[in-house]
């Protein structure tokens, strides 16, 4: 159980272009930069209750946000598959962040991503991403990332509503400046897999392994397993247990139980 | 000697691929929605257009994954067709919306919603989460009567037209053949089930309303007991009453619909379940819009023999 406070915040405020020319695409606001896989996604688009150890250690509980701009670019290549370049540069939101925050005398955070994405076959997709980051940290100085995620996609056109599998790998690498003279170099990384055994019914399971970023002596390990069920499209029950060993404190274990009720319209998610 | 052959060799095949070149670069590129359209478009468009299909025939087309690979060919379109009517609203809009792509965007002179014009039915008077997934603007499944095809074909090819006005002659032609052929086999289709008509079916989901208007069939309940929830035992035990109580014969289901529901149905009726299909493409026999009716009639005629 766990008690909190309750308010209200706007997670995401923006405007996209929608005809720019050489196949760009401009977005201007308050968006949820492209950090890999997970980071881009509501808490309610995501499959398990909480985002992973990596997301939470080095970021807030449900990712960060920038305030600024994303240019994206269709890259045309000889092969013919989907490779989308994306930068990003603004001021870290307000939330806390363990490795941005919003910079003194305007510095910026900026986020690049190149995502590779192939139909492996007519019910199947593979998906390659490499992340960079940098921004101002509060020690003063600036925090470097890079990052790599790998997501297979497994789903039978004829019955996608009825069955799917996603195996789903992101890691993370950060080199926090933390004084004149030391840096903390430190990592994390999840593998996830979700199988859909009915049109309501989904498993999954999840691996984390995330040290902190500015302490490379710290990490935590969790194994989760999930059940979900979504009666509706407007519905989502979800049960975690959650087991995290953590070599700085006591391991833990958890039951989480989450319900999600959808009110009125909704835009469709992003594949 | 030789190095002037090689010479006129190498002029000739460049000449070659320039000739298939400038062919290929002046072929429209048409991505429709779903593979009916894409017939259409073929028959209309004739070698002057490559049209490309999102989803499959044998796919629900409430459901498509909106793949980022499809992002790729809107991006590339000069003609995007689509059912309109809320229909792919859970995955047209994130495509289009990535297209970046002017020229389809909706009040592009390539945005084609085939939509206009149809006669549409079940439009409702009010609508609530309460009645499932109902369609706001109208029940979207009008391709299903053939002679709305020859709406969709005259949207398609207004929109042919309008990004390729010179072959203005070659459409317009094109669409009067469409629509001569599709008034010839209609007479046919519709002959075919007049010994049918007023026959009693189930269907799993509310998608045939066109079909059944156009064909003199009579759909007097579903298995799913609102559009969009899956069957339940109360709902399957109330179809199961009106087929004994009515001697229904036929369930009518889709591809992409599991058919235990209907399954289950037919062993405790004996009635027949059929699968018919909703779009070309749903197997390897139904290749065009034509064969499609012809597919789907000759099962429901089958099935009530």
């Amino acid at each position: 159980m766990t008690t909190g406070e309750i308010g209200s915040d706007l997670e995401i405020a923006t405007l996209t272009s929608l005809t720019l020319p050489y196949q760009l695409q401009l977005t201007l606001g308050k968006f949820k930069p492209v950090i890999g896989k997970i980071n881009i996604l509501h808490p309610h688009a995501f499959s398990f209750v909480d985002f992973p150890k990596l997301t939470a250690n080095y970021f807030d509980s449900e990712g960060m946000a920038l305030e600024g701009a994303s240019l994206s670019w269709l890259v045309p290549n000889p092969y013919d598959f989907y490779q989308e370049l994306t930068i990003e540069a603004g001021r870290v939101g307000a939330e806390p962040n363990a490795s941005l925050v919003r910079g003194e005398n305007s510095q910026l955070s900026y986020v690049g991503h190149l995502k590779n994405f192939f139909d492996v076959s007519q019910n199947s997709t593979l998906e390659f991403g490499i992340t960079g980051l940098n921004g101002p940290n509060h020690f003063g100085y600036s925090t470097t990332m890079g990052g790599l995620d790998l997501t297979y996609k497994w789903k039978p056109v004829q019955y996608n509503v009825l069955q799917s599998f996603t195996w789903q790998n992101e890691l993370l690498l950060s080199s926090m400046r933390i004084s004149g003279a030391a840096v903390a170099k430190t990592h994390g990384a999840y593998s996830l897999a979700e199988y859909q055994f009915a049109q309501r019914w989904f498993v999954g399971g999840r691996y984390d392994y995330s040290q902190y970023p500015d302490d490379a002596n710290r990490r935590d390990i969790a194994e989760t397993a999930l059940l979900r069920f979504q009666p509706t499209e407007f519905q989502i029950v979800a049960l975690e247990f959650q087991h995290t060993e953590r070599n700085y404190d006591r391991s833990t274990n958890q039951v989480i139980l989450r319900f999600i009720f959808g009110i009125g319209t909704h835009a469709a998610h992003q594949y | 000697m030789t190095n002037k052959m090689l010479r006129i060799a190498t002029g000739l095949l460049f000449l070659w691929t320039l000739v298939i070149h400038s062919s290929a670069l002046a072929q429209i590129k048409v991505v429709t929605t779903l593979t009916d359209l894409q017939s259409i478009t073929r028959l209309i468009g004739g070698d002057q257009v490559d049209a490309f299909a999102i989803a499959t025939g044998f796919q629900n087309p409430h459901f498509v994954d909106p793949k980022p690979s499809y992002i790729l060919k809107l991006a590339r379109a000069d003609v995007f067709v689509t059912v309109g009517l809320d229909l792919e609203i859970g995955w047209v809009p994130p495509l289009l919306n990535s297209a970046r792509n002017a020229k389809i965007q909706k009040g592009g002179d390539g945005y084609v919603d085939t939509s206009v014009n149809i006669p549409l039915l079940q439009v409702p008077t009010s609508a609530s989460r309460e009645q499932g997934d109902i369609h706001i603007y109208g029940n979207p499944h009008y391709w299903l009567d053939p002679l709305n095809g020859k709406i969709i074909a005259r949207n398609i090819c207004a929109g042919l037209v309008r990004v390729d006005p010179d072959h203005r002659s070659l459409y317009e032609g094109n669409l009067k053949k469409f629509d001569e052929t599709i008034d010839a086999k209609t007479k046919e289709w519709t002959e075919k089930m007049r010994p049918f008509a007023g026959a009693k079916v189930i269907a799993y989901h509310n998608e045939w309303p066109y079909f059944e208007q156009r064909f003199g069939l009579k759909i007097v309940d579903f298995l799913e007991p609102k559009p969009g929830i899956p069957p339940t035992p109360s709902q399957l035990l109330k179809v199961i009453n009106e087929i004994k109580r009515d001697h229904i014969k036929v369930i009518i289901t889709s591809p992409y619909f599991n058919t235990d529901s209907a399954d289950l149905v037919a062993r405790n009726t004996g009635a027949k379940v059929v699968t018919l299909a909703t779009s070309v493409g749903a197997n390897d026999t139904i290749k065009t819009y034509y064969d499609l009716f012809d597919y789907d009639i000759l099962q429901v005629m089958q099935a009530l023999q």
